[in-house]
């Protein structure tokens, strides 16, 4: 038996697990394949963050090869198993996790707020005519107005720019919702493709 | 129906029917295709005349591989066929990823699946070289266009960069000649931290819930072109001949979403007769 075999095998009972809470009802076999796959996706995890510090601090400072301002880093990462102290000692889990979220947030300033913002409203601004974008003129408007102004109760604002921020952003989410429902089904699809071809169908 | 859905049983047409009925209309249609016509979108067409760009005196092209299990299924038909192409096109390859931790896995059966060096004669460490999975998730790609072998020294054999040919000289982004970055997450770093920064060429292929972010992406210049889903794929199959799962499932779908239709026309008039008949009593 190869693998391929072998895992059809696995794949194939647990795909109709997890197709029973949709198609039966929430039931043992799906929480099976439920717990199985969440324990499976861990392990994976801790294997990889474990063989990821075996081959990145524990065999260069065992060989002596560590770079002292890897050390520091070192330090700050074990920081976060204060977590596990005593309540005395476990504030200290802050500034490893400060660390982490204040760098990612200043890396992703330096592209985000050019790519997101700058770029996309001097592109907006250039090319106006175009119907998209006249499109997003007309309904990023009142949104933001929605969100940013009130206005008295019957006032032009209210009556006519609250109600078409209201249909932009229910046209909005709409989109997204489809989109999203389109996703579901294309995986749905993927997962009756592999049952079939378990059985060489398709 | 459910716990979750109290309202459910007010209703015919219950989710379990409507489960029921997409699950065996999509069995149906994979046994019984019924042979729907395939367009190309333009985003397609420029990704492929792109990749048409590229040629084996190149700089290593990189393929990242942020892909979940879970959302394999509607990314992969597009990795399989740009994969090929750019074997085709005998394009130095680097395989890395750090959204998932999946990558090395995927990494391994990609090769596995394409023949990498049997049926288009690659040679490990000199026309391509799998980096595998690399913590660290964005701040790591970030750091990775500036300072390569700071975040990552060895391949995913263990291998030093050093020692290979094809990886001794990697420093940053300057040393790839682009990226194709197949992922089920949203805003993968390539777009924030290697293109904007330093106009690095970005291709994607994305969930089909990605594609109308992805729109806006292309018409800005951020990235050269992208695939949507399974659909994406199929095109892209298409047009390279490689013909896969893509084109198989993409039947399926266009029968189950025009399914779809009918179920929300059919749950609308649903709908509108509850609330005659309520107005009436």
């Amino acid at each position: 038996m190869n693998l391929e075999t072998l895992g059809y095998f696995v794949g194939v009972p647990f795909t109709l697990f997890i197709y029973s809470y949709a198609l039966y009802k929430d039931n043992p076999t799906f929480k099976f394949a439920e717990y199985t796959g969440i324990a499976a996706a861990l392990a994976n995890a801790s294997v990889i963050a474990l063989e990821f510090t075996r081959d990145n601090w524990v065999k260069p400072i065992a060989s002596g090869t560590m770079s002292p301002a890897y050390i520091i880093v070192l330090g700050i990462g074990l920081l976060y198993l204060a977590r596990y102290t005593s309540a005395e000692y476990r504030w200290l889990v802050r500034y490893p996790v400060a660390i982490l979220i204040g760098t990612r947030i200043g890396l992703l300033m330096r592209g985000s707020i050019e790519a997101t913002l700058v770029n996309r409203t001097v592109g907006l601004i250039r090319n106006i005519f175009i119907l998209d974008n006249f499109i997003i003129v007309i309904f990023a408007l009142p949104v933001l107005l929605y969100f940013v102004m009130s206005g008295k109760e019957g006032s032009i604002q209210t009556r006519y720019s609250q109600k078409l921020g209201k249909w932009a952003m229910m046209i909005s989410f709409g989109a997204i919702l489809g989109t999203r429902v389109a996703t579901f089904v294309s995986w749905c699809t993927a997962r009756v493709l592999y049952v079939l071809e378990a059985f060489s169908l398709a | 129906m459910t716990d979750l859905d109290p309202l459910a049983s007010r209703y015919k047409l219950s989710r379990r029917t409507i489960s029921w009925v997409m699950i065996i209309a999509m069995v149906i249609l994979y046994l019984i295709p019924i042979g729907l016509p395939l367009t190309i979108e333009e985003y397609t067409i420029d990704m492929y005349n792109y990749i048409e760009t590229l040629g084996p005196e190149d700089k290593p092209f990189i393929i990242s591989l942020d892909y979940s299990i879970g959302g394999k299924g509607e990314v992969y038909p597009a990795v399989l066929a740009v994969t090929k192409h750019l074997l085709q096109r005998q394009v130095p390859l680097v395989f890395l990823g750090f959204a998932m931790p999946e990558v090395t896995p995927m990494m391994t059966q990609l090769f596995k699946d394409v023949q990498i060096e049997d049926v288009w004669g690659y040679e490990y460490g000199v026309t391509y070289v799998g980096i595998g999975y690399i913590p660290g998730t964005t701040t790591a790609g970030a750091l990775l266009a500036t300072d390569f072998k700071g975040v990552v020294q060895s391949d995913t054999y263990g291998n030093s960069l050093n020692n290979l040919e094809i990886s001794k000289d990697f420093s940053g982004w300057q040393d790839f000649s682009g990226v194709f970055a197949p992922t089920t997450v949203t805003g993968g770093g390539w777009v924030t931290y290697w293109n904007v920064p330093y106009g690095f060429p970005v291709t994607q292929a994305l969930l089909g819930s990605g594609a109308m972010a992805a729109v806006e992406q292309v018409d800005l210049g951020y990235i050269v072109g992208f695939l949507a889903g399974i659909r994406g794929g199929a095109e892209y199959e298409k047009l390279t001949g490689f013909l896969g799962k893509g084109a198989q499932t993409l039947d399926v779908l266009s029968g189950i979403h025009l399914l779809g239709v009918g179920l929300i026309i059919v749950g609308n008039i649903e709908w509108i007769l509850e609330r005659r008949k309520n107005n009436e009593s």
